[in-house]
């Protein structure tokens, strides 16, 4: 009798079971790895409308971070600096240069220099700068090594599980107060144990990890 | 052989696709301009204005709103000429009399949040020990020239010019003042941390107290 399948359709169970298992690792490594904003955000360099470059003002010449971004320590954001702060020497720098047009623009009428933001959270979650350095977190555990940067691009994915990371585990991140915005700073390799700082002897070493403490 | 043959074909397509694809999509941290995917949503902007953010309201774009004409400070008001603007009650616009002594009391902790401070908005032009040698000095080739704190007539400033110096800048902001960065109590600190590297220079033995002298054994003879 001639029979109803061919023979070949003996295999299928076989290819079946390596093809739907071969496609569900696929889908699953797929979405870990392109789902994840370690790979969605991190990276993001936008263009900026002034070629500001921190490789050049906090690398070469060593302008502290907080000479433009100054309040960080008191405040919940990092502020973008005012027009007034580049003026104070770009009034005499560089004062007729081309690349410099936008910020002499906006230092004479008055008007906001377009900056994109590059590291933003969801509304949702709440970050506050002073808090962390309070806390003995540097400028580059999150934002990497800026003064290498000639554009400033994303580093750090930003993702809730990457700010828990730390939360649960907090001190290899701390390092002395003194050494809050040097980028080259590297508190495993000084042998720096934040239990022995009279900074934070009396201090509780440990992040929140409540919901409300960022999710307010 | 011929569906060998065929699966082969298949295969090597897909296998290739796959690639393409994945070099197309690239890796992670990869440079790009556009801005990070948030795949879930909900409520990540939403309708309240952030610091520093954009509100179209407005024709100048900014949520944050300039001071508008008459606005007065809450607190108490800063009558203190000598605190606040370095200045003897009794002096006029265009003649000042700057205060001599430093009108808040420092502790040493003062002077060591004077010296971060200086480190932080000085040391870029004026250099670290105040010899106007900083990197930014040095970079920008003789377009910039602070003073140096070791001069004469640097030496003979009373502190009051001091700190307007640094509240308002010097020289129709030749050096750009400080207001907005520095609280009154930092630009006090700065202005004896300034006058603490001034006597490195200077100093004598005279100027040290004598119980430190009687400690270290140093007497006034040598």
């Amino acid at each position: 009798m001639e029979p109803i399948f061919p023979k070949w359709t003996n295999r299928i169970p076989l290819y079946a079971g390596i093809g739907v298992s071969l496609l569900l690792i696929a889908i699953v490594t797929g979405i870990w790895y392109y789902f994840s904003p370690k790979f969605l955000a991190v990276g993001y360099e936008p263009v900026q409308p002034i070629a500001f470059s921190h490789q050049l003002h906090a690398g070469q010449m060593g302008m502290d971070c907080s000479y433009c971004h100054a309040g960080v320590e008191k405040g919940s954001f990092s502020p973008i600096p005012a027009a007034d702060t580049c003026m104070g020497c770009h009034n005499k720098v560089k004062k007729d240069s081309p690349r410099l047009k936008v910020l002499r623009d906006s230092f004479e009428n008055k008007t906001p220099i377009p900056w994109v933001r590059v590291h933003s959270l969801p509304r949702y979650s709440h970050f506050d700068h002073s808090a962390h350095l309070t806390a003995g977190v540097g400028c580059v555990s999150c934002h990497g090594r800026i003064d290498k940067m000639n554009t400033v691009s994303m580093v750090s994915p930003l993702s809730m599980g990457w700010c828990l990371d730390c939360h649960r585990n907090p001190l290899p991140n701390i390092r002395p107060q003194s050494e809050l915005k040097n980028m080259i700073y590297d508190p495993h390799a000084e042998g720096y144990i934040p239990l022995n700082d009279p900074d934070y002897k009396d201090k509780l070493i440990q992040g929140p990890q409540a919901c409300g403490a960022c999710h307010y | 052989m011929v569906q060998i043959k065929c699966n082969n074909k298949l295969f090597s397509s897909i296998i290739g696709a796959t690639f393409l694809s994945l070099t197309l999509i690239g890796c992670r941290g990869q440079k790009s301009e556009n801005p990070p995917i948030l795949p879930i949503q909900n409520m990540v902007e939403q309708t309240s204005f952030g610091p520093q953010s954009k509100n179209e309201f407005y024709k100048d774009g900014r949520a944050y709103r300039p001071q508008i004409l008459g606005t007065v400070e809450f607190d108490k008001p800063k009558t203190d000429k000598r605190l606040y603007e370095g200045k003897e009650p009794d002096s006029t616009e265009h003649d000042p009399k700057w205060v001599k002594k430093i009108p808040l009391k420092l502790s040493e902790k003062d002077i060591q949040r004077g010296q971060a401070k200086y480190v932080v908005f000085c040391t870029p032009c004026h250099g670290y020990a105040g010899d106007s040698d900083g990197l930014v000095t040095q970079r920008a080739g003789g377009v910039i020239r602070p003073s140096n704190i070791h001069d004469k007539e640097r030496l003979a400033l009373p502190v009051g010019k001091i700190y307007d110096a640094i509240h308002n800048g010097v020289n129709n902001w030749n050096m750009p003042g400080f207001a907005s960065q520095l609280s009154v109590e930092d630009k006090w600190a700065v202005v004896a941390y300034v006058r603490a590297l001034q006597l490195t220079r200077r100093a004598t033995l005279e100027n040290i107290p004598a119980d430190i002298k009687a400690k270290h054994g140093w007497s006034n003879k040598q």
